[in-house]
C-alpha cells in the first residue's frame, strides 16, 4: 500500500495544475494510495507511524529532498519500509538526481517500475537517520574516526560526512551501500595574495563511526539540508537500513 | 599509480590533505595520498603515496610505497619501495624491492629480499647434485 506527502510548499497555486496531473497518472498506473497534504503544523512523524501501524509499506515524497529526508529521519524502527519521491516544486532535487528519478511526472513511471535498491543509513546521536550528508561549515573542529584516529584541520574548512551527496560539491558521489560515510574536508586556499584564483585542499577517508569535536567556541552543523544539530555530535553507520526506489538513470557509485 | 586529487570523485582513496593533521593509529584498505602531517602508526594493505611536503612521524606499513616527502619512523614495505629526489628518511626500512633516485636522504637500516633462504632450507635432490 502506498502513502503520499505533499509538501506544504506545492499549496501555491502554481503547482495545482502539475498535482492534478500527477494524480491522475498515480491513478492510471494503478499505485494510488492514502494521501496526506502537509502543512507547517502537521506533526510528520505521527503520521508515518499511524500509517506504517496501518500496513503502509511505501512511503512517497511529493516535493523536494528535504521533504524525503524528513520522512526517512523518522524511519530508525522500519527498516522494511520502501522510499521514494516525485520531484516537484522547488529544489533541491539532488538526492533524487542521484537516485535517478527525473523531475515532475515522468517520477510516475519511474516509481510504479519499482525498482528497489538498498542503502545504509546515517544515524545521528543514535536518535535520527539522515540519508545524505552532513555538513559542518567554517568551523575549526577534530573529527575522530573509528575511535582510533583523529583528523585536525588546520585552520577553519568546509567538512562534510557524507553517504550519498554533498549539496555544495555534488559531484562527489559516493556509495551509499559500502556500510562506510566518507568525509571530505575542503579548504580554499588562494594560489597567491594578489590573485582571487583559489586551490582546493581537499581530504577523504572514510570510516564507520566519527565523532566531530568543535575546536573554538560552538558550532553547528546541517543534516541533510535542514536540520540544525549542536556539536559535539557522533554518527555511525546503520548497514543496508533504507529501501529506496532508483531509475535507471541513477548517478551514486555502486558496489 | 594515483590519481589526481582535484579530479577525485571516488572513494577508493584515501587523502590526508596538506591542511589536515592525522594523529592516532591509522588503518586502511584502499590506496593512501599523505600530502599533511601524520603522527602515530599508518597502515595500509594497497599502495602509499608521501608527497613532497608531507611530515611522517610515524611507523608505517604498505604494499607498495613512493616517497617524496620527510618520514621519521620505520617502514614495512611489502613489495616495492620507491624513493624519489626529495625524500629524507630517518628510519628502518624493510622491503623486498628498492630504488633511490638521485638527492634522496636515507638514515637507517635496509633490511630487503625477505624470501632469502638458508642452506637448510635447499632441497636434499639439490644437495646430493
Amino acid at each position: 500500500m502506498y502513502h503520499y506527502f505533499f509538501d506544504s510548499s506545492l499549496h501555491h497555486k502554481r503547482f495545482q495544475h502539475n498535482i492534478a496531473r500527477i494524480e491522475t497518472r498515480i491513478t492510471d498506473l494503478g499505485i494510488k494510495g492514502k494521501v496526506t497534504r502537509l502543512t507547517p503544523l502537521h506533526d510528520l512523524r505521527e503520521a508515518i507511524e499511524q500509517s506504517l501501524a496501518q500496513g503502509t509499506r511505501t512511503l512517497i515524497a511529493i516535493g523536494n529532498d528535504y521533504l524525503l529526508s524528513r520522512i526517512a529521519s523518522v524511519l530508525r524502527h522500519y527498516p522494511k519500509c520502501v522510499l521514494g519521491i516525485i520531484p516537484l516544486g522547488n529544489g533541491p532535487f539532488s538526492i533524487a538526481r542521484n537516485l535517478g528519478i527525473p523531475e515532475g511526472m515522468s517520477a510516475c513511471d519511474t516509481i510504479a517500475a519499482r525498482r528497489i535498491e538498498v542503502f545504509d543509513a546515517g544515524i545521528m546521536n543514535n536518535e535520527d537517520l539522515f540519508i545524505s550528508v552532513v555538513e559542518i561549515r567554517n568551523t575549526l573542529c577534530s573529527i575522530e574516526c573509528n575511535a582510533q584516529y583523529y583528523l585536525t584541520p588546520l585552520s577553519a574548512s568546509y567538512t562534510t560526512i557524507q553517504n550519498l551527496n554533498s549539496f555544495r560539491y555534488p559531484h562527489y558521489y559516493d556509495n551509499p551501500a559500502d556500510g562506510k560515510l566518507s568525509i571530505f574536508i575542503c579548504l580554499k586556499k588562494p594560489q597567491s595574495w594578489w590573485r582571487k584564483r583559489t586551490t582546493l585542499q581537499l581530504t577523504h577517508c572514510t570510516a564507520k563511526k566519527i565523532t566531530v569535536f568543535p575546536l573554538q567556541g560552538e558550532s553547528t552543523a546541517t543534516v541533510d539540508g535542514f536540520k540544525m544539530i549542536r556539536l559535539p555530535f557522533t554518527t555511525e553507520v546503520l548497514p543496508h537500513h533504507f529501501n529506496f526506489i532508483v531509475g535507471k538513470t541513477r548517478l551514486y557509485e555502486e558496489i | 599509480m594515483f590519481r589526481d586529487s582535484s579530479k577525485f570523485t571516488k572513494n577508493d582513496e584515501t587523502i590526508i590533505g596538506t591542511s589536515v593533521k592525522l594523529e592516532g593509529d591509522f588503518v586502511g584498505e584502499n590506496n593512501v595520498v599523505v600530502e599533511g602531517m601524520v603522527h602515530g602508526s599508518m597502515k595500509t594493505t594497497q599502495n602509499l603515496r608521501i608527497t613532497p611536503h608531507a611530515k611522517i612521524f610515524a611507523s608505517v606499513e604498505a604494499q607498495n610505497a613512493s616517497i617524496a616527502g620527510e618520514i621519521h619512523g620505520n617502514m614495512k614495505i611489502a613489495d616495492q619501495l620507491e624513493l624519489l629526489s626529495t625524500a629524507r628518511v630517518n628510519g628502518d626500512i624493510e622491503t623486498k624491492i628498492i630504488s633511490v633516485a638521485h638527492g634522496a636522504i636515507l638514515n637507517g637500516k635496509i633490511t630487503m629480499g625477505n624470501e632469502q633462504r638458508g642452506v637448510a632450507d635447499i632441497p636434499s635432490e639439490r644437495k646430493n647434485k
